[in-house]
C-alpha cells in the first residue's frame, strides 16, 4: 500500500513535469509548429505516468496486458500512446521541416490509425459484455434480427480475436517500429545539419531516443514475446525512465533550440510538479481512506466506489489544479517570452504616444500587471528641483512614502550617480543620514530603478517585492532598465515633441503677422497721365521692419512713403504697423509735410525705446505740375535721373525718426519733366553683398538707372531685381529690400531740360 | 565685436572693434555704460576706429547710449569715425545729434 503510494506521487510529479513542459513549450510561441507538436507530445507522454498512478491507486488489473476483461477506464489511460505517433510527427519538422510532411497533407495522420483503433475498437467494441457478435450467444429480439447476418458475423467476430491477439501480443511492436522512424528521420536530420550547435542539440536526442526504446522494449516487447517476466515495479520504473530519457531530451533540445531559460523553466516545472504532487497524493490518501470504510461499511467489494471516488476526485481536483496553474503562470510562468513581448508592447507606445502621463501610466500597468509587483510609485523631478510623487494606475488605497523627494537627500545623490536598478540595501550606507530611506524601508521598498535622460536623473521608480515572494532575478533587474530607458527616451521625444508643436504655432502666428503685414501693403500702384509707378518689396524674414504705401493726399497729390525701421522681426514689424497708422491719419490732413513728419516723430521717439528708430522717405507727386515735394528724415537717398542721363540725390529732411522728440524738418521740391526717373529704395538693395564681400552701392546703382532710363517703368525694376539678385549670386540677402519706381513718361519728347537744383 | 575701454584725462574711453551688429553687442556696450554711470563717469568717448561697419540695430545702439547719458547728465562723443559710418551718420543726419571729432585728443578738449 504505502509502496504503491510513493511509486504513485513519483508517477505524478513525473507526469507533472512533463505536462508542465509541454505547457512552457507551447506558451512560448502558440503559433509554432514544433512548439504544439512538441507540447502535445509532452502532453501524451505525461498522460503516461498520471494513469500509471491512478491505475496503481485503483490497485492492480484484473488481468495484465491489454485484455478485454479489464475495466473500461483501463483502455482509455492507454490514451497515452498516442506519445509514439507523435514523435514521428515531431521527428518530421525539427529541426527542419521534412518534406514528407509538407506533402502529405492529410495522409500524414494515418499514422495515429493503429492507435485510435486500439483505443476505441478494442477498448468499446471487443469486450465481453458487449459480445453481441458471436450469433451463439444472442438472445431474444437481437436474436430474431441478427441470426440471418450469422455467417458474416462470425467471420467478423474471428478477425477480430485475431486481430486482438495479434493487437495483445505486438502493439509494444507498433510503438517500437513509430520509434525507430523518428530515430531514423532524426538522424537523416542530424547528417543535413551544419550549424554546430544544432548538431549538438540533435546529438543529445540520438541518445536519449535509442535509449528510451530500449527500456521500452524491456518493459513491454520482452514481457509480450513471453522472453522476460520482470516484476510489475521494475516494468513501472522502466516505463518512467524511458519517458524521462526521451521525452526529457526532446524537451531540452527544444528549450535550448529556442533559447528558454532553461533554470527558470526548471525551477517552475520543480515547483508546480511537487505542488501538484503534493495535492494529489492528499487526495488519494482521502480516497483510500473513504473507500475503506465504505467497503468496510457496506461489506461491499465492487471497483464502482473506486470509479466513481475517481471521479469526484477530478472534479474536485480540476479546480484546485487550475489555481495551482494559474498562481504557477502569474508567479513563475514569466519566461523570456513574457519579457520580449512587454518590451516590444512599450516600445510600440513609446513610438506612438507623446503624452508623458500616458506613458507613465502604461509602465505602471506592466509593472503590476505582468510583472506582478505589489506596490510601485514614480517620483518625477518637477519645476523647483524636488520629486514629485505620482501614482500614475496605481490603487487609491496605495499610501506612498512621501509626497516629494528632496532632490539633495542623500539617498537620491546616491541614486544619481547609478546606470542601473539597485536594491534598497544597497543603499543603506548613503541612508545614514537620508530622511526617506527609513521611510522607503517602512514602506516595504525592494528594488530602486533610476530613470535616467542623459546625464541626468530625471525620475526613480521604486518597487515593493514581488507578490510571489521571491527575491528580483537578474532578469527582472534586466527588464525594468530596458523598460525605464525607453520611458526616458519617451519622455523626451514628448517633450521635444511640445516643443516642436510649439515652434511650429510660433511660426503659424509668424505667418499670420506676414499676412497682416503684406495686406497693409498697397495692392496696386496709382496712375495717371503722364506717369507711372511700380514697386517691390521682398521682406528678409516671415516679417519684416521695410515699408512703403501711397496716399490719396486732399489736394490731389500721390503720396508715397518708404521707411526701414532698425532691427527685425516682430518688434520691427510692430513699430512698422505703428509708423503706418499715424502716418494713414496724418496725410488725411491739409498740413504741410515737415509738420506731418514732426508729428510722426514725436510720436514714434514717445513711443518707442531710445535704440529704435526709423528712416523714412516721404514725397507727394503733382502729377498736374510734375513737381516732387518730399521730406527725407535720414533715408538712403532716393536717386532721380533725367532724361539727359544726370543724376540727383533727394536730401532735404532732417533727423531719422525716434531719436529726439524736438527735431525738425524741411521740405525740398523738384520739378521733374517727362522721361526722368526717380528711384526711392531701402537699404537691402545697396547694402548687398557679393560673395566677395563687394557692396552692390549707389554708384552701380545710379550706372543701372542711367545705362535703362529709357525703359517703361515695369522693365526697369524687373531688370533691377534681376541685376541685383544675380550679383547676389540669386540670393536677395539678409535684409528686407523694398523699392519704388516713379517714371514720367516721355511721349516722344525730347527737349534738353536744365536740371533743377533740390537744394 | 569685441569692447575695451580705459580712461584718460578723466575721460573714459569705449574702444569696440570689428561690427557692431545688435543682439549681445547692445547688451554689452549698454552695460559698459551703466557701469560708467554707476562709477559717476559721465564724459565718454567712444573710439569708433576699429570699428568698419554698422547696421541700423548697431546705429540704434549708439543712440540708446547717448540717450542713457544725457539722460544722466553726462556727455557722448564719438571719435575716429570712419569714412562708412561718417557717410551714415551724415544720411540719417545723426550728425547733428552726435558730437564727432577726428581724434580721442580733440574729442577730450571738447567736453
Amino acid at each position: 500500500m504505502s509502496v504503491s503510494l510513493i511509486t504513485a506521487v513519483i508517477y505524478v510529479i513525473f507526469g507533472a513535469v512533463l505536462f508542465l513542459l509541454g505547457t512552457v513549450i507551447f506558451r512560448e510561441n502558440p503559433r509554432g509548429r514544433v512548439n504544439h507538436i512538441t507540447a502535445l507530445m509532452l502532453f501524451f507522454a505525461g498522460l503516461g505516468p498520471v494513469f500509471g498512478a491512478i491505475g496503481m491507486a485503483l490497485g492492480p488489473e484484473p488481468t495484465s496486458g491489454y485484455l478485454s476483461s479489464s475495466p473500461l477506464y483501463y483502455n482509455v489511460f492507454y490514451l497515452w500512446e498516442m506519445l509514439f505517433p507523435q514523435l514521428v510527427f515531431f521527428a518530421l519538422v525539427f529541426p527542419v521541416v521534412h518534406p514528407w510532411f509538407v506533402r502529405w497533407r492529410r495522409l500524414k495522420y494515418l499514422i495515429f490509425v493503429p492507435h485510435v483503433f486500439h483505443i476505441v475498437w478494442v477498448s468499446f467494441l471487443a469486450r465481453p459484455e458487449l459480445d453481441f457478435l458471436d450469433p451463439d450467444k444472442l438472445t431474444g429480439v437481437l436474436k430474431v434480427i441478427l441470426s440471418p447476418l450469422g455467417y458474416i458475423l462470425r467471420l467478423a467476430s474471428l478477425f477480430f480475436s485475431v486481430l486482438l491477439e495479434f493487437h495483445t501480443k505486438f502493439f509494444s511492436v507498433i510503438n517500437l517500429v513509430y520509434i525507430m522512424i523518428a530515430f531514423w528521420l532524426l538522424l537523416t536530420g542530424y547528417r543535413k545539419l551544419t550549424n554546430p550547435r544544432q548538431r549538438r542539440q540533435l546529438k543529445l536526442l540520438l541518445w536519449g531516443i535509442p535509449g528510451a526504446m530500449g527500456m521500452y522494449a524491456m518493459a513491454f516487447l520482452l514481457p509480450s514475446l513471453g522472453v522476460w517476466q520482470p516484476p510489475e515495479i521494475v516494468r513501472y520504473i522502466l516505463v518512467v525512465l524511458a519517458l524521462v530519457l526521451g521525452v526529457g531530451t526532446i524537451a531540452w533540445s527544444i528549450i535550448r533550440h529556442q533559447f528558454l531559460d532553461v533554470r527558470l523553466i526548471v525551477r517552475q516545472s520543480l515547483v508546480f510538479s511537487i505542488s501538484s504532487a503534493l495535492l494529489v497524493a492528499a487526495y488519494l490518501l482521502v480516497i483510500m481512506q473513504v473507500s475503506g470504510l465504505i467497503k468496510d461499511a457496506l461489506d461491499l467489494e465492487t471497483p464502482l466506489i473506486d470509479v466513481s471516488l475517481i471521479g469526484l476526485l477530478l472534479i474536485f481536483f480540476q479546480p484546485v489544479k487550475e489555481q495551482i496553474d494559474d498562481l504557477v503562470t502569474r508567479f513563475f510562468l514569466r519566461d523570456k517570452a513574457d519579457y520580449r513581448t512587454i518590451i516590444e508592447r512599450y516600445s510600440a507606445d513609446i513610438a506612438s504616444v507623446f503624452q508623458p502621463d500616458v506613458l507613465k501610466r502604461r509602465m505602471m500597468e506592466v509593472i503590476t500587471g505582468p510583472v506582478y509587483i505589489e506596490r510601485a510609485f514614480f517620483a518625477f523631478r518637477g519645476d523647483n528641483g524636488g520629486y514629485a510623487v505620482e501614482r500614475k494606475g496605481l490603487a487609491e488605497s496605495m499610501i506612498a512614502p512621501a509626497e516629494e523627494i528632496a532632490a539633495d537627500d542623500p539617498v537620491v545623490e546616491c541614486l544619481a550617480q547609478c546606470e542601473r536598478p539597485v536594491f534598497i540595501d544597497d543603499l543603506s550606507e548613503c541612508g545614514a543620514d537620508s530622511q526617506l530611506y527609513p521611510r522607503l524601508k517602512e514602506w516595504g521598498c525592494r528594488l530602486v530603478v533610476p530613470i535616467r535622460e542623459r546625464d541626468d536623473l530625471a525620475g526613480i521608480l521604486f518597487l515593493s517585492e514581488k507578490v510571489s515572494g521571491f527575491r528580483y532575478s537578474y532578469e527582472d533587474i534586466n527588464l525594468f532598465s530596458v523598460l525605464t530607458n525607453q520611458l526616458a527616451a519617451g519622455l523626451t521625444n514628448s517633450r521635444l515633441y511640445a516643443e516642436a508643436l510649439e515652434k511650429q504655432k510660433l511660426e503659424e502666428e509668424l505667418n499670420v503677422a506676414r499676412q497682416i503685414q503684406i495686406q497693409l501693403l498697397p495692392q496696386s500702384n496709382p496712375a495717371g497721365p503722364g506717369y507711372a509707378l511700380s514697386s517691390f518689396a521682398h521682406p528678409s524674414r516671415q516679417v519684416g521692419g521695410d515699408y512703403y504705401d501711397y496716399f490719396e493726399r486732399p489736394d490731389g497729390k500721390i503720396g508715397m512713403v518708404v521707411a526701414d525701421v532698425s532691427g527685425k522681426g516682430v518688434p520691427a514689424a510692430l513699430l512698422v504697423s505703428q509708423l503706418q497708422a499715424i502716418l494713414r491719419a496724418e496725410v488725411r490732413m491739409d498740413k504741410p509735410l515737415p509738420a506731418i513728419i514732426s508729428t510722426v516723430n514725436q510720436i514714434v521717439t514717445e513711443t518707442t525705446s531710445p535704440e529704435k528708430f526709423a528712416t523714412l522717405f516721404y514725397a507727394d507727386w503733382d502729377p498736374g505740375r510734375r513737381r516732387l515735394t518730399y521730406v527725407n528724415a535720414g533715408h538712403n537717398y532716393p536717386i532721380v535721373v533725367r532724361r539727359g542721363g544726370t543724376c540727383h540725390d533727394l536730401k532735404a529732411g532732417g533727423l531719422v525718426l525716434g531719436v529726439l522728440a524736438d527735431a525738425t524738418y524741411e521740405q525740398a521740391q523738384m520739378e521733374l519733366d517727362p522721361g526722368d526717373v526717380v528711384l526711392i529704395y531701402t537699404d537691402g538693395l545697396s547694402e548687398l553683398h557679393n560673395p566677395a564681400g563687394e557692396e552692390f552701392g549707389e554708384e552701380r546703382l545710379q550706372r543701372f538707372l542711367i545705362d535703362n532710363r529709357h525703359l517703361p517703368v515695369e522693365a526697369i525694376k524687373n531688370k533691377l531685381i534681376r541685376d541685383a539678385s544675380r550679383f547676389a549670386l540669386g540670393e536677395l540677402g539678409f535684409d528686407d529690400l523694398t523699392i519704388i519706381i516713379l517714371k514720367l513718361e516721355d511721349g516722344g519728347l525730347s527737349t534738353d531740360v536744365v536740371p533743377h537744383s533740390d537744394e | 565685436m569685441k569692447l575695451s575701454h580705459r580712461e584718460e584725462a578723466g575721460v573714459a574711453i569705449l574702444e569696440p572693434r570689428g561690427k557692431i551688429m545688435g543682439g549681445p553687442d547692445a547688451t554689452l556696450l549698454h552695460d559698459q555704460l551703466h557701469e560708467f554711470i554707476k562709477e559717476g563717469k559721465l564724459k565718454v568717448i567712444i573710439d569708433l576706429s576699429g570699428v568698419d561697419w554698422m547696421n541700423s540695430t548697431g546705429l540704434g545702439i549708439l543712440i540708446s547710449g547717448l540717450t542713457t547719458l544725457r539722460n544722466n547728465k553726462g556727455e557722448l562723443k564719438l571719435a575716429n569715425v570712419t569714412e562708412k559710418i561718417q557717410s551714415l551718420l551724415t544720411i540719417t543726419k545723426l550728425v547733428t545729434v552726435f558730437d564727432a571729432h577726428d581724434s580721442i585728443d580733440e574729442a577730450i578738449k571738447s567736453f
